[in-house]
């Protein structure tokens, strides 16, 4: 570590912050050099610079809205996220922007024609292409210093629980309520935190929930007393694109919420958006 | 007694029920739950997943008074 920190020191070049303030930065292109000089991941190189008060030109315009210590934290953070679609894609893009240092990736599911309206990972030409790996070779051109574990696998096994033994997050970008239930109850278990989202029409919802908290249960259990369950909202109304773009951006801050300490720190608190009437209401479960 | 009623998602397409007003409110003989209030305004009770009064969880036989906010979710799921 010595070694990539003189090679560091070397390379590092002044520059003007939108601020006025002198602040010392570096390039995408020398840190992926001193990383293969090193033979370590761009990650660790990046880590190794904010230590040393050096700001990423990638990451200069976070700032100060999140500073170097904060950069840090999100840099040797891992969020899990739960689906690769309309939901799920734009979150994994905001966090490879804000910086998240491990993405465990996980959609069983190809890219179809139908996915075209809304997923932002999805495109013309890697239709049929699985979800889980796209989402990787994308965040690696958004973000070198990202580490991305692809999995194209659903979330339906307790078995799986390993596999989230890094991880700080949950972000629940899935599609039915009862893979959604089983994600929640596994994070549950694991004692981490996972951000609720789900979308309708124009309209789309947010959820912190902390472990032990019972809200997934008041949205999605089928415990109904008189009847069976209704046609589900986005059935009837379709999912055009702002939702999911506007209900990500909503989980993204929820994340780096939870992994910086900041914001609201109550659970049971939904928040529900409806983009067509331009309004927002809070609801405690 | 007069209850300020909100419809969200699929469930909008009832707010347009002549006993609702154009700003949300409902007037209604008192006492009344909340069931009795999508009663009136044929509103299917197996079409609601989720019922807030005055913006906390609430059930299908929450009393309500005068004065209230209700509000109503169909499921929403979509990813």
């Amino acid at each position: 570590m010595r070694e990539i920190a003189a090679d560091i020191e070397a390379t590092w070049q002044s520059r003007k912050h939108h601020t006025g303030q002198d602040v010392r930065t570096i390039s995408d292109r020398d840190m992926a050099a001193i990383a293969e000089k090193h033979r370590q991941p761009v990650r660790e190189v990046c880590i190794q610079c904010l230590k040393m008060g050096i700001t990423p030109l990638r990451y200069l315009r976070n700032s100060p809205a999140i500073s170097l210590d904060e950069q840090i934290i999100l840099a040797e953070s891992e969020v899990a996220v739960a689906g690769c679609g309309g939901l799920g894609g734009q979150v994994i893009v905001h966090l490879a922007r804000l910086g998240i240092g491990r993405l465990l990736v996980f959609d069983p599911d190809a890219f179809d024609e139908t996915n075209l309206n809304r997923q932002t990972l999805s495109s013309s030409d890697n239709l049929n292409v699985l979800k889980a790996e796209e989402a990787a070779r994308q965040v690696a051109m958004i973000n070198p210093a990202v580490e991305v574990s692809a999995h194209a696998i659903a979330i339906t096994d307790p078995g799986q629980k390993p596999l989230f033994s890094k991880t700080n997050v949950v972000v629940d970008a899935l599609d039915s309520a009862k893979d959604r239930l089983f994600l929640a109850s596994l994070a549950s278990d694991l004692g981490i935190p996972l951000i609720h989202g789900a979308v309708a029409g124009f309209e789309g919802r947010v959820l912190t929930v902390f472990p032990g908290d019972t809200g997934m249960e008041a949205l999605y259990s089928s415990e109904k007393p008189d009847g069976p369950e209704p046609s589900s909202a986005e059935n009837l109304l379709g999912t055009p694109a702002l939702a999911p773009a506007l209900i990500a951006t909503f989980q993204a801050m929820a994340v780096l919420n939870i992994l910086l300490g900041r914001g609201p720190s109550t659970g049971n608190r939904l928040l529900h958006l409806d983009l067509a009437n331009a309004s927002l209401n809070a609801f405690t479960l | 007694m007069r209850v300020e009623l909100k419809v969200f998602a699929s469930l909008a397409k009832y707010a347009a029920h002549p006993l609702l007003s154009a700003d949300g409110v409902v007037e209604l003989p008192s006492p009344v739950s909340v069931g009795q209030i999508a009663d009136a305004l044929n509103i299917p009770r197996k079409e609601i997943k989720l019922i807030f009064l005055n913006g906390i969880h609430a059930q299908i036989d929450t009393a309500v008074k005068d004065g209230d906010r209700v509000g109503f979710f169909p499921p929403i799921g979509g990813g």
